[in-house]
């Protein structure tokens, strides 16, 4: 807006002229020369406020209270754990791992987690064959607190079961997958890496750690 | 559906930054792991949800089985050559979801550690206060846990 004095344009001339009522907007940080109405600046832009800034920042006497996530890569634990049959096994076709009436740890995986990480467990197991009346069914623990339990083991089961979640761990921390039965002389047989290119029962770990 | 079960074994630790990520928080001693106590319930899988350390509690999220063991006609239940397997009805996982809650819910918890033959729960009050005043974001569990439903 432009101010005319005697002709001549005196739009924010400090001496001897008119100061032009100028106004804040949130558009933009432009703060044009001139006057303005008292306010306060979070009134203008409602966007100023303390839980918009993150911690250690203070924008115009604003002093932030948000705390970051950051995530970034901690271990990497994608290598599949062997398995040994317990039970008789065909070579290369098959193997039997005898349950009984217990819970038995069927794969395992430590790895050194930072602290704080997120890790994500996946188990699964190739089941070839499991008895109806054997009720056996598989659990995921992950640091030392059981996440998932499946359902009882359909007869004939379902190919690549799988369980995953994830947990916060820090150090030295367990995942694994187990089979527990309350029948005795019960048993899973697995398909072996003959009969098709799987591992019979394997869990994979990764995690990132919580910046 | 979500139950409430109690929580046997031996809790080593509250991570309290973990907390705010897994929505639990808990540790527990791997060589007498945090559980619900083992009660057959039936035709169900279920997943951690969150632990209430004070009410010694594990929240459950309990889903129906998709394939069921039946008995073939005529069968012998003693004989696993006369049993097959097939996909459950909506009914039938309706009714597995009822009779899941109605087995918790119609005994108090002292029944239920009695009836699993469980111990109650190891815990230190150091352990508890750290909980208390830093309560796990199930919010966070939730939301991370449907991402991967839908993967």
């Amino acid at each position: 807006m432009s101010v005319f004095i005697n002709g001549v344009d005196k739009q924010s001339v400090d001496v001897n002229a008119v100061q032009v009522k100028q106004n804040l907007s949130a558009a933009n940080s432009t703060v044009n020369k001139g006057v303005y109405d008292a306010t306060l600046l979070e009134t203008v832009d409602g966007d100023l406020a303390v839980g918009n800034i993150k911690t250690g920042v203070t924008i115009f006497g604003k002093a932030g209270t948000v705390t970051p996530g950051t995530l970034a890569e901690d271990v990497e634990g994608d290598t599949p754990s062997a398995v040994v049959m317990n039970g008789a096994s065909a070579s290369g076709k098959e193997g039997i791992w005898n349950i009984g009436n217990a819970e038995v740890t069927l794969v395992t995986k430590t790895l050194n987690f930072n602290a704080t990480s997120l890790a994500f467990a996946t188990a699964f197991a190739n089941v070839k064959e499991v008895a109806a009346t054997d009720d056996i069914t598989l659990q995921l623990y992950m640091g030392g607190l059981l996440m998932q339990t499946s359902a009882e083991l359909p007869s004939p089961p379902t190919l690549n079961f799988v369980l995953r979640d994830f947990k916060a761990l820090a150090g030295a921390q367990e995942c694994k997958l187990t089979a527990l039965s309350v029948v005795a002389a019960s048993k899973i047989k697995f398909h072996g890496a003959e009969e098709n290119s799987q591992q019979a029962v394997a869990i994979a770990v990764g995690s990132v750690k919580l910046v | 559906m979500r139950l409430k079960v109690p929580l046997t074994g031996t809790v080593l630790d509250y991570d309290i930054l973990g907390a705010k990520y897994d929505g639990i928080g808990v540790v527990g001693d791997p060589n007498d792991p945090v559980k619900p106590v083992e009660i057959n319930l039936g035709y169900i899988s279920w997943g951690l949800v969150t632990i209430d350390l004070v009410n010694d509690l594990a929240e459950i999220e309990v889903s129906p089985a998709e394939n069921i063991n039946v008995l073939k006609a005529g069968g012998d239940p003693l004989n696993p050559a006369d049993w097959t397997s097939r996909v459950s009805t909506p009914t039938e996982r309706q009714g597995f979801l009822d009779n899941a809650k109605s087995l918790v819910e119609s005994h108090t918890v002292d029944e239920l550690y009695i009836m699993s033959k469980s111990k109650r729960l190891v815990k230190s009050a150091e352990v508890v206060e750290k909980y208390k005043k830093n309560p796990p974001n199930v919010a966070a569990r939730e939301q991370l846990l449907a991402q991967l439903e839908n993967k």
